[in-house]
């Protein structure tokens, strides 16, 4: 029997007054997958994200999450979740240490172990008050309040916000650390980089509707490539132009570079009747795959 | 266990001192005085010549010689309560309205724990910080009679001080009702301050105004000041009619916040 998907939106729809801000998005996200939520501000992402903490009621449609429903049960669902979101609000006249220990008396059952372990790998400050500590510091220990319980779901909202590279790295090695323990992460972003490298799949949100869904490998092979070709003397190369999926061609010389999306065989036989002398041929990355949705669908 | 209202009542540690010597000052500061009114009768002439409006402000001033007198009417009917009243309204949206504008309620909400025992624990914080101000006044009271060698019942003096209390929650249930109804600092604000400063226009209007003679038999104060708790004692039926008053405005904030979007 199929296991339960770990967080299912069933035509889930937000509206603000005449304004939809989420629009039947239906989603599935299954155990130990790195899931990635993308789209640009104002798509829906963290309105989404509210409705699967139970913080906002849809309007119509559910959203389950571990198999209870986000809006009735929602303090069932948030004893299995981690939640960080981009700028969360902290109690800012305590100190790290008594804002964690107060999140920890609330869900009962934290290692301090965990917290002063997660504190080290973050090289968080918590003896300060929180007021004191920078953004990047705060958005520290509001990721140790997501993570001191070890929940089997995180749910980050544009979490990397104010880290530094070193930082990223560390929160990088422990998102990939829950997915080999077999736990889920829903990460949303508008920060494509720090997706790419994470994700085993991704949905595009625009205007509060999914623009697609699929594995990462999928939609980085389906998509655009980068072409760069060098020919040993200056080419006549409208037979190229004319391959079906060359896009945006630039030539100059000797050098030629355009965005391929159709057969690769195709292109290969038109330039095996050229010179050529060298030939680079670059997936494209998240970031022009997330333009191409957009732009395309203004 | 009870993690939010030991958190909440850290935070308002300072907040609640201030207010506690704010109120035991002003209790002090008129109490200091009893000697002096209790001589001559200056005031009491004054008094009479003030409109009947403003005499039911400050009472039957034959009273002011009194020391019971003295403390109703220039400590327990007008001064203390706006104090108290005052503080209860800016705690309760604080902890309400102004806790979720500030998106920390939001992060509470993101943990294991329901709604109910969000607003009730927060409940108790308001009811504890007013508490705590309370006792400051009783305290300041019976301190400042030994200071200028009087007496008086302190059975009456803590029965008073309850009845400030209960009259204080109202308001400031009011407040924090609204504000976990409403989730608007401004709106919570504009209504609970209306309901008790309007309430007591009315209740100082209506021994001159007719018509507004009914309308204060619906209206908190009336129920605090009739009869004088200083002088007669508590009158349970007052303490139920504002029971009754905290009890619907506390259920019809908890039954519309576990139903409503929470802001971030």
């Amino acid at each position: 029997m199929a296991k339960m998907p770990v967080i299912n939106l069933h035509n889930l729809t937000k509206n603000f007054g005449p304004d939809i801000a989420v629009d039947k998005l239906n989603l599935e996200v299954h155990e130990g997958e790195i899931f990635g939520f993308l789209g640009p501000n104002g798509a829906g992402k963290t309105t989404t994200i509210r409705m699967m903490l139970g913080q906002i009621s849809p309007h119509d449609g559910t959203a389950t999450i571990m198999g209870h429903d986000a809006w009735r049960d929602r303090a069932k669902v948030h004893a299995g979740i981690g939640y960080l979101g981009g700028d969360m609000a902290l109690d800012m006249e305590l100190t790290g240490k008594q804002y964690l220990q107060f999140l920890a008396r609330l869900r009962g059952g934290v290692s301090h172990h965990l917290i002063h372990d997660l504190a080290r790998k973050f090289d968080c400050d918590l003896s300060s008050k929180i007021r004191k500590l920078s953004r990047g510091n705060k958005q520290k220990v509001a990721l140790i309040s997501a993570l001191m319980h070890d929940p089997e779901l995180l749910i980050l909202d544009e979490p990397t916000s104010g880290f530094d590279p070193l930082i990223q790295a560390e929160f990088n090695k422990i998102i990939l650390d829950y997915k080999k323990r077999g736990k889920t992460v829903f990460i949303s972003s508008h920060i494509l980089s720090e997706i790419q490298h994470l994700c085993d799949r991704v949905a595009f949100i625009r205007n509060g509707s999914l623009v697609t869904v699929g594995k990462m490998q999928d939609l980085t092979e389906s998509t655009l490539k980068r072409v760069r070709v060098v020919f040993e003397t200056e080419q006549d190369i409208s037979h190229i132009r004319a391959v079906r999926g060359v896009h945006q061609v630039t030539a100059d010389g000797r050098h030629a570079v355009f965005a391929f999306s159709g057969h690769m065989q195709d292109l290969l036989v038109k330039l095996a009747d050229l010179s050529v002398v060298d030939l680079v041929i670059q997936d494209a990355d998240l970031e022009e795959l997330f333009m191409r949705y957009y732009k395309g669908n203004k | 266990m009870l993690a939010i209202l030991w958190k909440t009542l850290y935070q308002k540690r300072i907040a609640i001192l201030v207010w506690a010597l704010g109120a035991m000052a002003m209790v002090w500061l008129v109490l200091v005085f009893y000697p002096s009114f209790s001589e001559g009768d200056a005031l009491e002439d004054l008094a009479k010549t003030l409109p009947p409006s403003l005499q039911s402000l400050i009472g039957d001033p034959a009273n002011l010689k009194t020391v019971g007198g003295y403390i109703d009417a220039q400590v327990m009917q007008l001064r203390i309560p706006m104090v108290t009243i005052v503080m209860a309204i800016i705690f309760g949206i604080s902890l309400s309205a102004g806790d979720e504008e500030r998106g920390t309620l939001a992060t509470v909400l993101a943990q294991p724990v329901s709604r109910t025992r969000v607003f009730l624990e927060k409940y108790a914080a308001l009811a504890v910080s007013v508490a705590a101000v309370h006792l400051a006044v009783f305290v300041s009271i019976l301190a400042t009679l030994a200071m200028i060698s009087e007496s008086y019942s302190a059975g009456l003096i803590a029965q008073a001080v309850f009845g400030c209390f209960v009259l204080t929650m109202v308001f400031g249930t009011l407040a924090f009702s609204i504000g976990f109804l409403t989730g608007k600092r401004g709106l919570a604000t504009t209504i609970a301050s209306v309901a008790a400063f309007g309430g007591l226009l009315i209740d100082s209007l209506a021994s001159s105004v007719t018509a507004l003679q009914d309308a204060e038999k619906w209206l908190p104060y009336y129920y605090y000041t009739n009869p004088s708790i200083v002088l007669h004692g508590i009158d349970w039926v007052s303490i139920a009619f504002h029971m009754l008053w905290i009890s619907v405005a506390l259920l019809l904030g908890w039954a519309m916040f576990r139903h409503r979007d929470v802001e971030v």
